[in-house]
C-alpha cells in the first residue's frame, strides 16, 4: 500500500546546529508510529517539518501522494505555493505539547474554527461534529467554557478535538502529555489510544515508552538527528538492536 | 449655601467650553486607534522599509513634547498659506484649531497608540499563532483568529491612559492655536474668569473637576470594555484597570 504521509531525508539546522541530518519517515494509512528520542534529538523538530511550521533546508513532504512544493535555497527555501500548503495543512491535525488552544474562543468555538474558517463547510454539520467530538474526548460538558477554566487534560482534550475536528488525514502529536500531572495525563492517553484503534494514521512524539510499545504500530529512535533504530514495536522494545537504544530505555524514559 | 453659587455659576459657564475639550478628544482618538493598529502592524512588519518607517514616525512624535508639535505645525500650516493653502482656498479649513487641532492630536496619539499595540504585538502567545499556522489559516485568518484578539486585550490598559492622556492634552490646543471668537475650551475660560477677580481657588478648581469628571467616564467606559475583552481569562478575581501617570509629554 502506498504511504499516506511520506518525508524523505529531511534536513535541517538551526544556524551550526544540524538537527535533522537526513531522516526519512513514511506512514500507510492507519498506522501508528511513535517517534522517541533523548531530548533535543530533534523530534519535534522533524514534526514540524511535516507540516512545515519548520521549513527544512531539504528533504520533501508528501500527503497523499501530494508533494508540497518548495522553493529557494535555505535559507531562503519556502513553500512555492501558499495555498497548497494551507490545504495539505488542514489535512494534517496538530497537537501541541502545550495545547494551543485559541483563548479567548470558547472550546466548542476552538473546535469549530479551521473548518468553518479554512474548510469553508456548513456551520450547521461543523456544529454537531464539533459536539459529538467532544463528546468522545468526554468534555462535552465544557463545551462553552474557555481554555483557562479546563484542567491540563481537558485543554488537551480539547486540543484533540479541534484536530480531528478538520477530518485530518494525518494525526501529528508533540508530547501531548508531558505537560500535564500523571492523573491527567491518564485520561489524555486514553483518547489517543482510542483514535488508535479507530485505525487513524498518527505520528506520535512520546517519553512514554510503555504507551509506545502498547499503542505504535511502529517506533522510531532519533538521536543526534538520525534514525538508530526503527521497526515494529515489538521488534524495537522487545529485541532492541542498538547500543544506544538500550542505553536510553534503560536509563529510563530521561525528562 | 452662599459658597456654593459660584461653584455653580462656573460649573454652567464651563459647560460650554468643556463640549470643545470633548470634540477634541472625539475628533482625534477613533482615527488615531484605526492609524495606530496600522503603524503597529508596519513597525511590526518584515519589510524593512515599512518598520524603518514606522518606527521613525513613532519615534519622532513621541520623542518630542506634544506642546512643541502643536507650535511646529501651526507655524509650518501658516508659512504654508501664502503659497498653498490661499491659492488652494483651504485656509478658511486648515488653519482653523477645530481641523488643525485634532489633527495634531491625531498624529501624536496614533504614535504614543501605535507603540502600545506594538508592545502588545510582541507579547501575544507565539503557540496560539503556531496553531493558526498549523490549520492551514491565511495570514489574514491568523490576524481575526489570534493576533487582533490578544492584541487588543493586551493593550487595553495602557490604551485607556493613552486615552486619558490625550483627553488632557486637549488643554494645550489653544494655548498654541487662535482663539476664535467665543470658541474657547476649559483652559481659556477658567484662564478668563480668572483675569476677572483674581480668585485662585474657584476657576481652575472647577476645570479640574471637568477633566476629573470625564476622565471617570473615560475609566468606567474602558473598563466595562475590558471586562467583555477578559471575559475569558475570567479567574474569580476581579480584574481592575490601573491609571499610571506619566507627567509630562
Ligand atoms: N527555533 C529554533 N531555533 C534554534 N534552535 C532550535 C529551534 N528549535 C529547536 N532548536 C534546537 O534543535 C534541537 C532539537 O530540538 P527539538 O525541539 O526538535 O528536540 P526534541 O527532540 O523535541 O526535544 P524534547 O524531547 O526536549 O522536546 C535542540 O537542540 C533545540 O535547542
Ligand atoms: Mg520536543
Amino acid at each position: 500500500m502506498a504511504p499516506i504521509l511520506e518525508a524523505r531525508d529531511i534536513r535541517k539546522s538551526f544556524g551550526l546546529l544540524e538537527v535533522l541530518k537526513g531522516v526519512t519517515v513514511t506512514a500507510s494509512k492507519g498506522e501508528v508510529i511513535s517517534l522517541i528520542g533523548s531530548s533535543g534529538s530533534g523530534k519535534s523538530t522533524l514534526l514540524r517539518c511535516i507540516n512545515m511550521l519548520e521549513i527544512p533546508d531539504s528533504g520533501s513532504v508528501a500527503l497523499d501522494g501530494e508533494e508540497i512544493r518548495m522553493a529557494g535555497k535555505p535559507p531562503h527555501r519556502h513553500p512555492a505555493d501558499e495555498a497548497q500548503l494551507r490545504r495539505i495543512r488542514s489535512k494534517l491535525g496538530m497537537v501541541f505539547q502545550s495545547f494551543n488552544l485559541w483563548s479567548h474562543l470558547s472550546v466548542i468555538d476552538n473546535v469549530m474554527e479551521a473548518p468553518i474558517k479554512v474548510q469553508k463547510r456548513d456551520p450547521e454539520e461543523v456544529r454537531e461534529q464539533a459536539l459529538e467530538l467532544l463528546d468522545k474526548v468526554g468534555i462535552r460538558e465544557k463545551a462553552d467554557s474557555y481554555a483557562s477554566q479546563l484542567s491540563g487534560g481537558q485543554q488537551q482534550r480539547a486540543a484533540i478535538a479541534r484536530a480531528l475536528c478538520i477530518n485530518p488525514e494525518v494525526m501529528l502529536f508533540d508530547e501531548p502529555t508531558s505537560a500535564l500531572d500523571p492523573e491527567l495525563e491518564v485520561e489524555v492517553l486514553r483518547v489517543i489510544r482510542l483514535l488508535a484503534e479507530e485505525g487513524r494514521t498518527m505520528v506520535l512524539v512520546t517519553h512514554d515508552m510503555k504507551f509506545a510499545r502498547d499503542v505504535a504500530h511502529r517506533t522510531i529512535f532519533l538521536h543526534n538527528g538520525m534514525i538508530e533504530e526503527e521497526g515494529t514495536s515489538d521488534e524495537v522494545f522487545g529485541a532492541t538492536r542498538s547500543e544506544r537504544l538500550k542505553q536510553f530505555l534503560s536509563a529510563g524514559a530521561p525528562e | 449655601m452662599d459658597f456654593l453659587a459660584p461653584i455653580l455659576s462656573d460649573i454652567q459657564t464651563l459647560a460650554v467650553p468643556s463640549l470643545f475639550n470633548i470634540y477634541f478628544a472625539f475628533a482625534s482618538i477613533p482615527v488615531g486607534f484605526l492609524f495606530a493598529i496600522g503603524m503597529a502592524l508596519g513597525k511590526n512588519s518584515k519589510n524593512p522599509v515599512i518598520a524603518h518607517l514606522s518606527a521613525g514616525y513613532i519615534y519622532a512624535f513621541r520623542g518630542s513634547p506634544l506642546f512643541i508639535q502643536l507650535f511646529m505645525f501651526y507655524s509650518i500650516m501658516l508659512a504654508l498659506n501664502l503659497p498653498l493653502w490661499k491659492p488652494l482656498g483651504w485656509s478658511w479649513l486648515v488653519l482653523h484649531p477645530l481641523f488643525l487641532g485634532p489633527l495634531i492630536l491625531t498624529l501624536n496619539t496614533t504614535a504614543y497608540s501605535a507603540e502600545i499595540f506594538y508592545g502588545a504585538l510582541q507579547a501575544i502567545p507565539r503557540g496560539e499563532v503556531e496553531a493558526a499556522r498549523a490549520f492551514g489559516m491565511t495570514r489574514y485568518q491568523q490576524f481575526r483568529t489570534v493576533v487582533w484578539p490578544n492584541m487588543i486585550r493586551l493593550a487595553w490598559p495602557a490604551y485607556t491612559n493613552e486615552v486619558v492622556f490625550l483627553f488632557h492634552a486637549t488643554a494645550l490646543i489653544y494655548f498654541t492655536l487662535p482663539v476664535i471668537d467665543e470658541q474657547k475650551d476649559l483652559m481659556n475660560k477658567a484662564g478668563e474668569l480668572f483675569e476677572r477677580d483674581y480668585n485662585v481657588f474657584l476657576h481652575f478648581s472647577v476645570a479640574a473637576l471637568y477633566y476629573l469628571t470625564i476622565s471617570l467616564v473615560i475609566f468606567f467606559v474602558f473598563g466595562q470594555i475590558y471586562k467583555y475583552l477578559m471575559r475569558h481569562m475570567d479567574s474569580g478575581q476581579p480584574r481592575r484597570l490601573r491609571f499610571k501617570p506619566n507627567y509630562l509629554r
